[in-house]
Parts: C-alpha cells; structure tokens; sequence
C-alpha cells in the first residue's frame, strides 16, 4: 500500500476545514427551516400569483398553520366584490368606550394574544375637544365616564393613503373595493407606513404572534387574518374575510351600542349613504388630506 | 501581456526584474527565478471539478436545511392569466344562515330579522353572535317570562306609581320620566302594552310604544344607524339580525349603564408607559 505523502494529508486536512469553513457560512440557511421554508423565500407578489400559484401557497400555509400553531384552518382568498365600496361611520354619541369591539378584533383576527394587540385603539377623549394628547387609550376603570367621549380609531382605508405610498417594495396597496391590504410575505418589515400613518393604524409583528390552538379562528383570508409571520406589519382590512362574503365586520357586531354603521358606499340605499347624507360626518386629521372611509358623526 | 501588469502581480517570469527593483527599494526577498518555475510545477486545481465541488456542497447544505417538498412550482404565468382571475365573478363563499345561539330562556322578544322572512321568536338575546355578552344594560336584568307569574291569579289594578308596588315588583328601578305603569302597560292576564291612542300590542312590539317618544331614534333605527345588529350587510347575501329597543335599554331605566371595559392593550407603548418612558403620553393616533 502506498504511503500517504505529505501532500494528500495536507489535501485531506484542507479540505476538511474547507467544508467545515462553508457550512459554518451557511449556517444561517438552517433557520429557514423554522421561519422561512424554500417555497415562501420564492413566492411572487401575491398581485402576480396564478390562480394554481395562489391555491398552491394557501393550501402551503394552512399546511405550516397546522404545523406551528397546532390548529386546522382554512385560508381563502376574497376578492373584492363587483359594485362594492366599502366605508364605515361610528356614532361618538352613544359609543360608552366598552373596548368590545377591539376584543372582537382580537379575536376575529387571531392577534398576539401576549400583547393583547387589536386593530382598534379606543380613546377616551375630554369633551369639547379633539386633541388626541389629552386622550388615553389605556383607561381601566367604568365607562362612560362624565365629561368625557369615547373614540375608537382603526385604520380608515384612506383614499390618498400615506402608508401605501411609502412602501418601498409594494407590499400594501388599495384594493378596487376601497381596503388598504398588505401581502404579509412580501413585507419585508421596514416600518415606513407604520410611520407614515397619521392615525396609528399599522401594527408591527416584533415576535412570532403568540396563540393557543382553540383560539385560533379557522375561519381565515390571505390578506386578512392568517397569523401573521414575525417581522411583518398588520392592519385592519375591515374584515375583508366576511365583508367580501357579505358579512359585517367583527368589531359592528360586538358593539353593544350600535355605535357602528357599516355598508356599501356605491348602493344609495345602503346605511352607511344615509348617514352621510343625513348626519353631520367628519373624519380625523381632515386637513391632511388622506381621504378616510371611515366617518365619524355625532347625534344632534 | 503590457510589462507594467505583469510586475505589479509578479507571477510571470518575466516581470521579475522590475518587481525585484521595487522590492529591493522596500527591503523586500524577491523569490529566485528557480523557485517561481517551481511553484509553477503545482498541479493546477481543475476549475470545473472545484466548481462542481462547491455546488454539491450547497446542495447538500440546502437540502439538510430545508425542506424541499419535490412538487415543482409552476413559472411565472403571463399576467394575463392573473388578470383573469382577479376579474372572475365574486363569489359568495357560504349560504345565507342565521347565526344565533340557543339559550334556554324562554323567549321574551321578537327580535328582528331583515333580510328573510320573519323568523319565529328568538330566544331572548339570540340576535347575539356566539360568545357575545347580553348589551350592558339587559346584563343582570331578569329573564323570568312575564308569563310565568301573570298567567296566574287574578289582574290587580295597576298603581300610579313604583312606590305603591307591595308584594311583586317591588324593588323596581324606575328611572324613564314622569311615566306610571299605566303609561304603557294594560291591566289584564296576558301581559301588553297600549300605545298613546289606546292600541293594544303585544310586548314584542314594544318598539312601537318606544317610538312614540322617541321619534329621531326611531328614524335612525329604521335607517340602519342605531341599534347593533349582526348578520350580513348585504341583504341579499343573507339576513341580519337587529337588536330590539330592550335589547340595549331596560324599558324602566333605559339609560345604558356604566360597565368595566375590556383589556386595553398590553403593548410596548403601554408597557413603556407604565414605566414612565418616552412614551409616558401615549400614542398618538
């Protein structure tokens, strides 16, 4: 047998550390396996997606849902409806701040449960006045109370949408049917619309959101309340999961006041024209010129 | 090969003697002409095999580190076939149903439904979506039928007002105006009610009596902005379910009651603040 020179050893050394050397560099790849599989890393824009594209990546993410979360869901894709403006106008009149509408929120859009996030923030504002600094969106004690009016703000679909502008990637765009939506695997996480919102409306996933499995709604949307990755941003969709079936948003059917008139902006008999054409309607922060669907109004 | 090049990398042979000038000027050893021929004689590392090499070792490292479920992914398709499917007919994914839960109340109200023809008396807070609390008001309110005491016995007159009350009713929250019991109710077995021009209704229409008053939230009613609802907004997708003016308001104290709210936020602008950090204000919106 030949003798092993000293070459081949060197060789065989060298190679060995090489390899070493280049799995160590790839070492990073290994956490895809838990948070970013090969196929998501190569899916499309979800405007760009085929149909069997589509139906492959949600049949894939029900598939992970079940795997990380534990729970069966299933995970549609509505598309706007034909004819259909959606817009949405809240009474501050008889709204008593009960927060029941973010806890529906929460649980219609399966949220973190740790931090208790929900797409709508309710302030308890002084009255009299609109000045979001005197406001507190934190208060735990009965509600109403004297001299003070409660108001609930979520995303208000703006028209002119600052936060859709930003993105730098186009990840959040507005829908024909008027919903600001955001493709949560083509976020990459920057936080500009979260800081182009005047209204505090997005909502950062900073950790992988946290939820039990008989918690989880299975009742879900691609572009509305699949559990979102970590490191992506949320928002309201108005519930586009239901309202593109003709539903009401979670947040109008927990309100125990009737504070919340939802509709179709293009059927002049629908309730929420009535409203504006019959109550005196405002939006926040007007003089931005974002152009909310979402009104305000109070009784007379 | 231009001279220059070749001296400033010092691999050929032939730009030794300009590179060792400017070693010589840096106090640098410049190899001997012997030891770069030498160096020379190495056996070339074959390009091809080590490029082949390198990508088997991705493949390997990304195949332990995935998973690679095998099923091909389609091309991109034209924009076409895109366009196409965003434009196909909205579909309405579930049938029209009637969300409401069974409670074992007796039923006390009508509540009404639009959208379908009217439905058969849900049970008292069935207009609510499962897991849904009663409206602030009804909440703690009692939900012993009407019937269950005035089907028995023989009518009283009705007293003038609550202070009179001595064996049942007693205890009565009566906070609705200068109203007496005969305002609205009518002596007799069965328990109804009489509007203003002495028209007898049963109590599930109590909405009628309500609206005598209460004309400008009756309106608002009837346009859909008062009062919750659940169900569909699009009636021809499926029905709706309204509350009932005694859904949200005790008929004898019908202002809404204070109630605790439910968990505010627990974020990171809510945990600095409980801290006193930067966001010691809050967020603004």
């Amino acid at each position: 047998m030949k003798a092993t020179s000293r070459r081949r050893a060197l060789k065989v050394v060298g190679a060995t550390l090489g390899a070493g050397a280049f799995a160590k560099a790839m070492e990073p790849l290994k956490n895809f396996h838990h948070h970013l599989t090969l196929d998501e890393f190569l899916q499309r824009h979800y405007r760009e997606l085929s149909r069997e594209d589509l139906e492959r990546v949600l049949r894939r993410l029900e598939q992970e849902t079940l795997e990380e979360y534990g729970a069966e869901v299933t995970i549609a894709d509505h598309e706007p409806l034909e004819g259909v403006e959606f817009g949405y106008a809240l009474n501050l009149s008889v709204c008593i701040g009960c927060r029941k509408c973010a806890e529906a929120c929460h649980q219609e859009n399966n949220h973190d449960r740790r931090t208790n996030n929900s797409y709508i923030r309710v302030f308890e504002m002084e009255q009299g006045s609109l000045d979001f600094e005197k406001g507190t969106a934190d208060y735990d004690h009965e509600v109403p109370r004297p001299g003070k009016y409660y108001l609930p703000v979520q995303c208000q679909q703006c028209d002119n949408a600052p936060c859709v502008d930003v993105c730098p990637v186009q990840a959040t765009w507005k829908e024909k049917d008027g919903i600001v939506v955001v493709d949560y695997n083509w976020c990459i996480g920057c936080r500009y619309c979260e800081a182009a919102c005047p209204y505090h409306a997005r909502r950062f996933n900073w950790t992988r959101p946290e939820i039990s499995p008989d918690e989880v709604n299975p009742d879900q949307s691609y572009l509305s309340n699949r559990i979102r990755p970590q490191g992506v941003v949320e928002k309201c969709t108005f519930c586009l999961h239901r309202t593109r079936e003709g539903r009401l948003p979670a947040c109008l059917e927990a309100c125990p006041t009737g504070a919340r008139v939802f509709g179709n902006l293009l059927d002049p008999d629908s309730e929420i024209r009535w409203v504006l054409e019959n109550k005196r309607v405002f939006v926040l922060k007007e003089e931005l010129g974002t152009r909310p669907r979402f009104f305000y109004f109070f009784d007379e | 090969m231009r001279m220059g090049q070749c001296a400033e990398f010092g691999a050929c042979s032939s730009g030794t003697g300009r590179l060792s000038v400017r070693a010589r000027r840096i106090g640098a050893r410049v190899p001997a002409r012997g030891e770069l021929v030498a160096a020379a004689r190495v056996p070339p590392v074959d390009p091809v095999r080590l490029w082949l090499g390198l990508c088997g070792l991705a493949c390997i490292a990304l195949l332990a580190c995935n998973r690679v479920d095998g099923r091909e992914r389609g091309r991109h398709l034209p924009s076409d076939e895109s366009a196409g499917r965003r434009n196909h007919q909205p579909v309405i994914h579930r049938p029209a149903k009637l969300t409401h839960i069974d409670l074992p109340e007796p039923p006390l109200l009508t509540d009404v439904v639009e959208g379908v023809d009217r439905e058969p008396a849900a049970a008292h807070g069935g207009a609510k979506a499962p897991g849904r609390e009663p409206a602030p008001a009804v909440r703690g309110a009692t939900l012993v039928a009407c019937e269950t005491c005035h089907s028995i016995g023989d009518p009283r007159p009705l007293p003038s007002s609550m202070t009179q009350l001595a064996t049942f009713h007693q205890g009565l929250e009566f906070r609705h105006g200068p109203l007496a019991c005969a305002s609205c109710h009518v002596r007799g077995g069965t328990p109804r009610l009489h509007l203003a021009d002495a028209t007898e209704v049963a109590t599930s229409e109590a909405m009628q009596l309500c609206q005598q008053c209460h004309g400008p939230q009756f309106r608002d009613y009837r346009a859909g902005s008062h009062g919750g609802m659940t169900g569909y907004w699009n009636l021809a997708a499926g029905p709706r379910q309204r509350n009932h003016c005694v859904d949200c308001h005790d008929a004898h104290s019908p202002a809404i009651r204070p109630v605790l709210p439910a968990e505010g936020p627990r974020d990171r602008f809510f945990a600095r603040r409980a801290n006193g950090g930067p966001h010691s204000k809050g967020p603004r919106p």
